[in-house]
């Protein structure tokens, strides 16, 4: 039952957010037609790239996916099912802006095949909204959740945190609103702010202007989360993932379980099996060279490599290790030559076990609500052990 | 052969920045030794350090020609003198070497403690002294007051003081006449036997093994075959010649004359600074009375930051070695730091100054372990080792007692400053001598060990003082001590290369400060980590490092993991200056900022 899904990416958003790092371009007018027509081409071209052929998930991400029309959503979808065969249960999500989603729209990406939304809130508080140069307020937000609700069973909201000169008790009393719309969606995503290079945000934090909360304040605030997510019934299932029971979003999951994707539009990633390894495929990342080159040569890809194996294994890791669910040892002992079992008995990761940041069963592991809040010094260590040989 | 009435060899003293170097330029300037175009300013500070730092590290030789009032032609030999304490052995043996000095004081600073030091030791040379009052061109220049400070303070007779600006060379010349006038000829014997003394020897890249001596007696001349007495060594004679400054072959040295000899030495090592030289067919039975062989006093670890410039590291310090017989070194193994060298130096400034030169002319990155004087542990078994590597400190139950060296300090410090320098004094243990005044100017001796002093006593009596405090100490005697061996663990882990002997009664305070520094350098860990000193078993300050509670990337780039496997990967490289203790990691940087000296 291996399962793949299918990650498409619109770069254009109407306003570019000072704190956005995605692969994003202000919307200009395009050729619609063209545009499509390279999307359905280069579906064709990267589905080559895997003999796997029921699609379990559809993902229409950005930028703001919700500024395409219907019509175009239905002919991606319709030329998906027509190259591969559709799960029964496939979950196809859009990503929305509250300034474009209208009850309309969201009536029309139903009809298209779409079934589950993802909405960019980041915030209740207009405040908080402005500074993050978001062009909705928190009753435009409030209003698209509540026609989601009304539209669609799966959905989830993106909520924002960390964000300079915020307030632990004001915090809180903003945790309870969100979760409270939480609950009636069935799913949360809730992420630090993270200061990206290269955005204006970054630009403010070096010159000094950016009075980010303090190492002390962001990890209570993750605590905070975690606590009051599992009295409203949605726990963490990703370290920045909430939902309740059979809400979890199934696309993601699968970056998270490493299983085989196709990432199609500018700068989109693929992960698919080549033999015992796997391969990355990564396309053209200007959204004008892509549709240049897919329309007008071959295809849209800018890079194409085979994985070491080790480069694999720290992948498994790398997303694995993010969720709740115990990582299997065979999802990383496929590519690794040192076994997991060997791995957890390393002085490194053993004194991650005694410090209460991993827990193995069975030789599976997974890292604890303590530990998913400091991934990045766990990755560490265990690149150190699989590269190093510590 | 020179007329050896016409010969005039003479040395300046003088406290470091009253214009030394720079009266030495001017004098070779104006006899001619070199044209305005070869004139750099401070033409004998030739090694580039030396030139920046603007002070003199190795003495340094040259011969001037002078024609006098008189109509007569002169030849007067400078050595040059280094003018920092850690040097004043390299001065003492300078002076030995001539019968005259010149006493420079800058007139609008007065006598500084190094000027006391370096007169007495010209006074006890038998030198005759010529009184140079410097940079009389600055406004704040008092020559007369200063005069009246030299006699009252030294003793002498300032009365026929020549005033000078080395800057502007007025009254250059007139140096010149009175050194032709006041100073007294070498003197020499009726016979020919010949008697000389090898002032200093050094590696020169083209010549091999270069040797500074000093005729008192006879004649070296090319082709001779010459003795090193102690040395129990024989050489036939290369090249005989002088510095003017340019090295410059003659045919022979003879009585009264400095010049340089090169007589296939393979290394300097195989020289003794201070020997006597005769001639190996006709040697003399009595040697001259030389003088002692520098040591070592302060020891510290050298280690390089990049494990593999291990190799180079020892390569460049034998090519230094060349040059500087007074530092030596012994292979030494840290886990801390990996492999490395234990290093002995004449002072702090002698072991920068090398410190310096590794890095810069051998392009090394180093880490430099605290600085650590000469023990001597007595055992209960009557047995004496002398130790200088807290690493090797005995097990302290089979110990009788230990004994430190300790130094006579001399500090000159403007009234207002005395308070706290005596503070500084005292809480480094130090002991009053002798406390007097000269003009508004305390000057006080205390006896101090030296392990308070090379911890961070200079720079420290630099900060009180604002700079106007001078200092200069020797070596006096040994003590009984209430020492103990200091250990900082982190993580419970002993880093030996933060270990340090210090007196119990100021370990407490000590192991405060570093436990402190470490707390702020140690970048945090997944886990709480504490940080500890302790003796023996017993700890006496402790920090706690506080655990990392966040670090995690919120947002995972849809299916763009590499972009995060490139994140561990830039991370991984920005941390190849980790050492691993155990559970935790260290960043070099961290044990290179609490071994700095001198700035708590
Ligand atoms: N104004 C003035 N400055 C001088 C004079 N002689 C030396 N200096 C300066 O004093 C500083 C120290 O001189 P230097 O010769 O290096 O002193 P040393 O340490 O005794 O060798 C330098 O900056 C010189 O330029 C002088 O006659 N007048
Ligand atoms: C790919 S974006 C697209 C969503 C949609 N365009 C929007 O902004 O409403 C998905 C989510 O990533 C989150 N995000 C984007 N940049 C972020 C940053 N620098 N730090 C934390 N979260 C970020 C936001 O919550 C955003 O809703
Ligand atoms: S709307 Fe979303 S994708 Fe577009 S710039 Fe803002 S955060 Fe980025
Ligand atoms: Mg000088």
């Amino acid at each position: 039952m291996k399962s793949l899904g299918i990650y498409i990416h619109w770069p254009w958003c109407k306003t570019i957010c000072p704190y956005c790092d995605f692969n994003v371009k202000k919307f200009e007018e395009i050729d619609t037609d063209t545009w499509l027509k390279a999307y359905i081409k280069e579906i064709k071209n990267i589905s080559l790239f895997t003999n796997l052929k029921e699609v379990k998930s559809i993902y229409f991400g950005g930028g703001t996916p919700s500024l395409i029309s219907a019509e175009f959503i239905e002919k991606v979808i319709n030329f998906i099912s027509n190259n591969f065969s559709i799960s029964s249960s496939v979950e196809i999500t859009i990503e929305a802006n509250p300034s474009s989603t209208k009850y309309n729209n969201l009536y029309n990406f139903k009809l298209a095949g779409v079934n589950r939304i993802s909405l960019g809130v980041q915030s209740f508080n207009n405040r908080d909204l402005k500074f993050l140069g978001r062009d909705h307020d928190s009753y435009q937000a409030k209003k698209a959740i509540k026609h989601i609700n009304t539209l669609f069973n799966k959905a989830n909201f993106d909520i924002i945190y960390g964000i300079p000169d915020q307030k632990i008790s004001t915090f809180k009393k903003e945790l309870n609103e969100i979760f409270n719309f939480a609950q009636s969606l069935g799913h949360l995503s809730i992420y630090q702010l993270t200061i990206e290079p290269r955005t204006p945000f970054y630009k403010l934090l070096k010159s000094g202007k950016l009075n980010l909360p303090s190492e002390e304040k962001l990890s209570d605030m993750y605590f905070m989360i975690q606590e009051i997510s599992e009295r409203y019934k949605l726990p963490q299932y990703e370290i920045s993932n909430h939902s309740t029971f059979g809400h979890e979003s199934i696309h993601n999951l699968g970056y998270w379980r490493y299983n085989q994707y196709l990432g199609i539009g500018p700068g989109a990633h693929s992960r698919v099996s080549k033999n015992s390894n796997r391969m990355s495929l990564i396309q053209i990342k200007s959204p004008k060279e892509w549709l240049n080159a897919v329309i007008k040569d071959t295809n849209g890809i800018a890079n194409k490599e085979i994985l070491s194996k080790n480069e694999a294994a720290m992948e498994v890791l790398i997303t694995g290790l993010r969720l709740k669910e115990f990582l299997p040892n065979d999802r990383f002992n496929q590519f690794s030559k040192l076994k997991l079992e060997e791995i957890i008995e390393k002085p490194l990761i053993k004194g991650l076990i005694e410090e209460g940041l991993i827990e193995s069963k069975k030789s599976k592991i997974r890292t604890t609500s303590k530990g998913k809040a400091v991934l990045n010094s766990i990755l560490y260590r265990f690149d150190k052990v699989i590269n190093s040989n510590y | 052969m020179n007329e050896i009435s016409h010969i005039r060899n003479f040395a300046i003293v003088a406290h470091i920045d009253h214009g030394k170097s720079t009266l030495a330029d001017r004098m070779i300037e104006t006899c001619g030794g070199l044209n305005k175009r070869e004139m750099k300013a401070q033409v004998l500070d030739s090694m580039d350090i030396e030139r920046e730092r603007g002070i003199t590290i190795k003495a340094q030789t040259v011969r001037l020609s002078f024609q006098a009032k008189d109509g007569r032609d002169y030849i007067l030999n400078l050595i040059d003198t280094p003018g920092h304490v850690d040097f004043s052995y390299e001065v003492s043996r300078s002076l030995a070497a001539c019968e005259g000095s010149i006493l420079l004081v800058d007139s609008s600073q007065g006598v500084e403690a190094q000027t006391l030091a370096n007169v007495y030791q010209a006074i006890d040379a038998n030198h005759d002294i010529l009184i140079v009052l410097n940079k009389i061109d600055l406004p704040a220049s008092e020559p007369e007051k200063v005069k009246q400070q030299i006699e009252d303070v030294i003793g002498i007779d300032a009365s026929e003081s020549v005033y000078i600006s080395a800057k502007t060379g007025h009254g250059v010349k007139d140096v010149l006449e009175e050194l032709v006038i006041k100073l007294s000829p070498p003197s020499m014997k009726s016979d020919d036997e010949l008697e000389a003394l090898l002032v200093d020897s050094w590696y020169d890249a083209y010549l091999g093994v270069v040797i500074l001596v000093r005729v008192y007696n006879g004649r070296i001349e090319k082709g001779m075959k010459l003795r090193m007495m102690a040395a129990e060594s024989d050489h036939i004679v290369e090249k005989v010649g002088v510095f003017d400054p340019k090295a410059r072959d003659v045919d022979s040295l003879s009585a009264g004359e400095i010049g340089f000899v090169i007589a296939g030495i393979k290394q300097v090592a195989d020289t003794s600074v201070g020997d006597t030289l005769t001639n190996s067919l006709s040697p003399i039975s009595k040697p001259l009375s030389g003088f002692k062989p520098s040591i070592p006093v302060v020891f510290c670890g050298l280690f390089p930051i990049d494990s593999g410039d291990y190799i180079q590291l020892k390569d460049s310090l034998e090519k230094l070695k060349l040059n500087d017989s007074s530092f030596i070194f012994e292979k030494e193994n840290s886990p801390a730091l990996g492999f490395g060298f234990r290093c002995g130096f004449l002072g702090l400034l002698h072991l920068e100054i090398i410190q310096e030169r590794l890095e810069r002319e051998f392009k090394l990155n180093l880490i430099t372990t605290a600085p650590s004087v000469i023990y001597k542990a007595h055992f209960i078994d009557g047995k004496i080792i002398e130790l200088h590597n807290p690493a090797d400190w005995p097990d302290p139950t089979q110990i009788d007692f230990v004994e430190e060296p300790w130094i006579k300090a001399t500090i000159m410090v403007p009234d207002e400053y005395l308070g706290s320098v005596l503070k500084l004094c005292e809480d480094r243990r130090g002991s009053q001598e002798d406390l007097s005044y000269i003009g508004n100017r305390a000057v006080v001796v205390y006896k101090l060990p030296l392990n308070e002093v090379v911890f961070d006593f200079y720079d420290r009596l630099k900060s009180i003082s604002k700079g106007y405090a001078s200092f200069d100490y020797q070596l006096d005697n040994y003590e009984k001590g209430n020492l103990v061996k200091m250990q900082i663990l982190v993580n419970n882990e002993g880093i030996d290369a933060l270990s340090m002997i210090v007196n119990k009664l100021r370990a407490e305070s000590r192991g405060r400060v570093i436990c402190e520094r470490l707390k702020d350098l140690i970048p945090r860990q997944l886990f709480k980590v504490p940080i500890q000193a302790a003796i023996g078993g017993k700890v006496i300050a402790r920090e706690t490092l506080s655990a990392m509670r966040k670090d995690v990337l919120a947002k995972c780039y849809g299916g763009d993991i590499s972009r995060k496997r490139k994140l561990l990967e830039k991370q991984k490289k920005g941390k190849k200056r980790m050492r691993q203790f155990g559970k935790i990691e260290i960043p070099q940087d961290a044990f290179i900022a609490a071994l700095k000296i001198g700035d708590d």
